[in-house]
């Protein structure tokens, strides 16, 4: 029971998949303003954890940043002076 | 068949007349090798995420088409080998198409392409039965109870006041 109490409270926000509860948010790797949203400002993908998509939508978007990073549309690498 | 869509992009230095030998040149290969085109979208001037061949800027298109793996291949070979070309992507939209529903799409989206302009004329069309309708109104009136004739006097003013907004 000690350990119970001592134990950190972490606090929990429910977290929704943003593709699944606005259906007009679609992910196209030609729209790369959609998907910097979820990009760090690096440039890297941000993981589902801390982003809060669901497995089916963090799949395809994972897949259409790197399209758009193939075509020049996002940057592998950013420099953090954001353009 | 398969549609596939195709982004490039052409080196920006290059004006609009020296682009389109390259684009009718795409646009014979895709015939030849018995595919179908179903639209070219120039997005224009961009700047790119990242350098190519030591370009900031570049001129992205978009080619949808349908066509088999061949012309894939021999799309992407010529779009190599143009120097005017700085990068590429091919992506596979759909594996098993109907040419037909395709082509009936096409001819459809060109007639919606050109019928925005007739619909323009007809804009100031409607002013017309309005009038009309107003000289028919008193004599209408007659014939009707007194109610009805409040309410196309209220029909008289509301168009009375449309008509001074305009």
């Amino acid at each position: 029971m000690a350990t119970y109490k001592k134990r950190k409270r972490i606090f929990h926000r429910r977290k929704i998949c943003r593709f699944c509860a606005d259906s007009s948010l679609t992910i196209d790797y030609k729209n790369p303003r959609t998907l910097r949203l979820f990009t760090t400002e690096r440039g890297k993908i941000i993981p589902r954890r801390i982003s809060g998509n669901c497995a089916k939508h963090q799949r395809e978007l994972t897949k259409a940043i790197k399209r758009a990073r193939t075509i020049a549309l996002m940057p592998y690498v950013a420099t953090l002076s954001p353009y | 068949m398969r549609k596939y869509e195709t982004v490039f992009i052409v080196h920006p230095d290059l004006s609009a007349e020296e682009r389109q030998p390259l684009f009718k040149k795409l646009t014979n290969l895709i015939s030849d090798h018995h595919g179908l085109l179903v639209k070219i979208d120039e997005w224009g001037e961009r700047k790119l995420a990242y350098e190519i061949k030591k370009q900031t800027r570049g001129y992205y298109t978009l080619m949808e088409f349908c066509g088999n793996g061949d012309l894939v291949k021999e799309l992407e070979r010529t779009l190599r080998l143009d120097d005017g070309i700085l990068k590429y992507m091919t992506v596979l939209l759909d594996k098993g198409v109907d040419v037909e529903a395709i082509k009936a799409e096409i001819e459809a989206r060109k007639e919606k392409e050109a019928k925005p302009e007739p619909v323009q004329e007809e804009v100031p069309v409607p002013q017309e039965p309005a009038i009309a309708v107003q000289a028919e109104a008193p004599e209408t009136a007659i014939a009707k109870s007194e109610e009805s004739e409040k309410t196309i006097e209220l029909e008289r003013q509301e168009e009375e006041t449309t008509n001074g907004d305009i």
